[in-house]
């Protein structure tokens, strides 16, 4: 976002998330929107942009997209509406895009979360959602969608010579993490051992690596930040990009690892933000598959290729059970989508803008010495969902790049 | 044990035919030559026993089982003139696709005594009795391809043949090829370079000319999985590993499926693999096995 009028998330709202709820995706989805309207001080009436991410047929992803929240909220008029890539860092952007060219002045963002029998088998006897099939054919060998990690994780951990045990660090730090979280939708403890003796699922995939099917909903309100009003406490979004390669719809046909959306958004990072582990105060590395976070370390620069290892064992804190990069800078301090709740990076997006706004947010555990002013959100894994934020207080300086 | 069996591949749809098929009391609804047919509820487990007069010989046959979920009847003669114990026929209707279907008429039994030199042997009874038994089957069967019309199987469309595979326009020469148990993939002609997917259109050089072309089916792994839970299939036992195959076309070709036959112990990666077809549900469909299963798990 270098280029146009900066952005800012002015308004955020939430409910938790949980794997025990007898509501809608709906009525969670409403609850976040209206919280975050009230958050930015505003009414639904100031609302003139509406984005979902209930676009692209997610599997997670049920009524109601953004032609129906302006009916539930009764907004009397909206001049743009968009159903976005289920991860948040699409919808966010789409949202960006309309604001700086105009389209809309004051946007709601959603996402929501509900449990499937896609995703939760108990759920196939639930009256209301034993209904909901989301892929019509999908034989037990698919390469699509989530088992698409699973393969590739086979050939990571070959080529990056790492293990399970490096897997399940990432485990481990959001479980830690999450038991300060009253938001989380599991805060029970979880170290090396247990991550290790969980049921296989996907081998090498098993039960800890791989995100959490939860219910509940975020919502976010975002202005140019010049139009920001006084009251509020804007976080200005230093950077949002995106990005897929040519075999982003075709998972096992991706010629290797060496190349694929995290690339192509890193690439586009660095000539926008400075995003070094020096330059940030809070680390939001998408954790969906454990694999994703330590394909992240490599892919931002943090980590040396063929030191991943080292890397990881340098980082870790083992008093905390959490990473601190350089001794300093936490990993998904919410709990990831590990132990929050697999929420294609919505819950990152609510603890960064929480944390970064002001100084000791109610009910958020501390998680730096000082402050925050910075974080960097990695959102998303190899292909159709290959994101970044760069979220901060807005005292840092964006540096001067080409778009 | 000797079995043998005919088919018969007729165009409407399987209940149409099974309806006939499986009233066990009224065979001579179907079956042409048959002079008098009478039931009863005889035996002392009160099972359901027809009397077939036909060319001057009586057969009393018992029912044994109906399937309506499987479109199958057994039966088993009774006090059979013929030298044969354990006597059992079973018929059975089976879709091919909503418009067709195929039925299959299968015998087995055993013949008592020994291959001795004095007399026919075994094999020799047992032939004659099979080519008895097999006429009497092309006969009924006949009567259904009369009343029904029959089909050749090769030429009904896959996509009736495999009603629920997701086939469309673009893809519809992949399930052509499973039909013949061959693996063909999309070639361009006009920039000679294979694709994993078929949608019409070749996306290194924009060409429309994609045509279907057989590959060989070999390769090595280049990824791996192993499934320890999923859908419920009679094809598949957890654990089982997925493989995604490497094909020898072309770098960077690849397809994702079953690894069946032996199971390695880690991930195979770098093994030798081979397709092999196994049905599914009616369907062929490829699968991987490993070409040195034994040298790949160490």
């Amino acid at each position: 976002v270098t280029t146009g009028h900066p952005v800012s998330i002015v308004g955020v709202g939430w409910t938790g998330y949980t794997r025990e709820s007898g509501r809608t995706a709906r009525s969670y989805a409403i609850q976040a929107a209206l919280n975050a309207i009230k958050d930015a001080g505003l009414t639904p009436s100031d609302i003139d942009g509406v984005v979902s991410s209930a676009g692209m047929g997610s599997p997670m992803i049920v009524a109601p997209g953004a032609v129906e929240m302006v009916s539930a909220l009764g907004i009397p008029e909206v001049r743009w509406f968009s159903d976005g890539n289920p991860v948040i860092g699409g919808p966010i952007i789409d949202a960006v895009n309309a604001l700086r060219a105009g389209a809309a002045r004051t946007v709601l963002v959603f996402h929501y979360n509900y449990r499937s029998p896609y995703n939760s088998a108990k759920l196939a006897s639930d009256p209301f959602r034993r209904n909901i099939a989301p892929y019509a054919y999908e034989p037990p060998e698919s390469p699509h969608h989530a088992a698409a990690y699973a393969l590739w994780t086979s050939r990571f951990l070959r080529e990056q010579s790492v293990t399970r045990e490096h897997l399940g660090l990432v485990a481990v730090n959001s479980r830690s993490h999450a038991q300060d979280n009253p938001l989380a939708a599991i805060r029970t403890p979880l170290d090396i051992d247990g991550y290790l003796d969980a049921r296989q699922v996907r081998e090498p995939l098993g039960m800890y690596d791989m995100d959490l099917p939860v219910d509940g909903a975020e919502a976010y309100v975002l202005t140019r930040s010049a139009e920001a009003s006084a009251g509020a406490r804007p976080v200005t979004i230093d950077a949002a990009v995106t990005g897929l390669v040519a075999q982003a719809a075709d998972e096992d046909q991706l010629p290797s690892l060496g190349r694929h959306g995290q690339d192509v958004v890193v690439t586009q990072l660095r000539n926008q933000v400075d995003f070094a582990i020096e330059d940030i105060d809070l680390a939001y590395v998408y954790d969906g598959f454990t694999t994703i976070s330590l394909s992240w370390f490599l892919k931002l620069g943090w980590s040396p290729h063929g030191g991943l290892a080292g890397f990881l064992a340098d980082n870790w804190n083992k008093d905390l059970n959490q990473f601190r990069l350089q001794g300093r800078v936490p990993v998904n301090p919410q709990g990831g989508m590990l132990s929050e709740g697999g929420t294609q990076g919505a819950g990152f997006v609510r603890d960064a803008v929480r944390r970064l706004r002001e100084p000791n947010p109610p009910g958020l555990q501390p998680v730096t010495e000082v402050p925050p002013r910075k974080a960097l959100l990695a959102i998303g894994g190899f292909f159709y969902n290959s994101q970044a934020l760069v979220l901060s207080d807005g005292s840092a300086r964006t540096r001067e790049g080409t778009p | 044990m000797y079995q043998d069996s005919r088919s018969v591949h007729l165009s409407a749809p399987a209940d149409d035919v099974w309806r006939l098929v499986r009233d066990f009391e009224h065979l001579d609804a179907w079956m042409p030559g048959i002079d008098a047919l009478t039931v009863d509820w005889g035996g002392c487990d009160s099972s359901l026993t027809r009397h077939v007069t036909a060319g001057g010989q009586v057969f009393v046959e018992r029912h044994v089982a109906t399937d309506d979920e499987h479109r199958s009847v057994w039966y088993t003669l009774l006090e059979p003139a013929l030298p044969v114990r354990g006597h059992m026929a079973v018929i059975s209707v089976t879709p091919n696709g909503p418009r067709n279907c195929a039925v299959t008429w299968t015998v087995s039994f055993s013949v008592p005594g020994s291959n001795a030199a004095d007399g026919p042997s075994r094999d020799a009874i047992a032939r004659d009795v099979l080519d008895n038994m097999l006429a009497a089957f092309d006969y009924g069967l006949g009567a259904l391809g009369e009343k029904f019309g029959i089909v050749e199987p090769e030429t009904i469309p896959v996509w009736d043949r495999y009603p629920d595979l997701p086939m469309d326009e673009d893809d519809v020469a992949r399930y052509e090829g499973w039909a013949l148990r061959r693996v063909l993939m999309p070639f361009c002609e006009s920039c000679e370079t294979w694709h994993a997917v078929f949608r019409g259109s070749c996306p290194r050089c924009g060409s429309g000319e994609v045509v279907p072309r057989e590959v060989a089916g070999t390769g090595v792994v280049h990824n791996a999985m192993r499934l320890h839970v999923g859908p419920a299939n009679p094809w598949v036992r957890y654990p089982i590993w997925v493989v995604t195959a490497q094909l020898d076309e072309q770098d960077n070709l690849r397809q994702t499926g079953l690894l069946v036959g032996p199971q390695p112990d880690v991930a195979p990666l770098g093994a030798l693999l081979t397709t092999v077809f196994i049905d599914r549900g009616g369907v062929p469909q490829p699968a991987y096995t490993l070409a040195d299963p034994y040298g790949a798990s160490q």
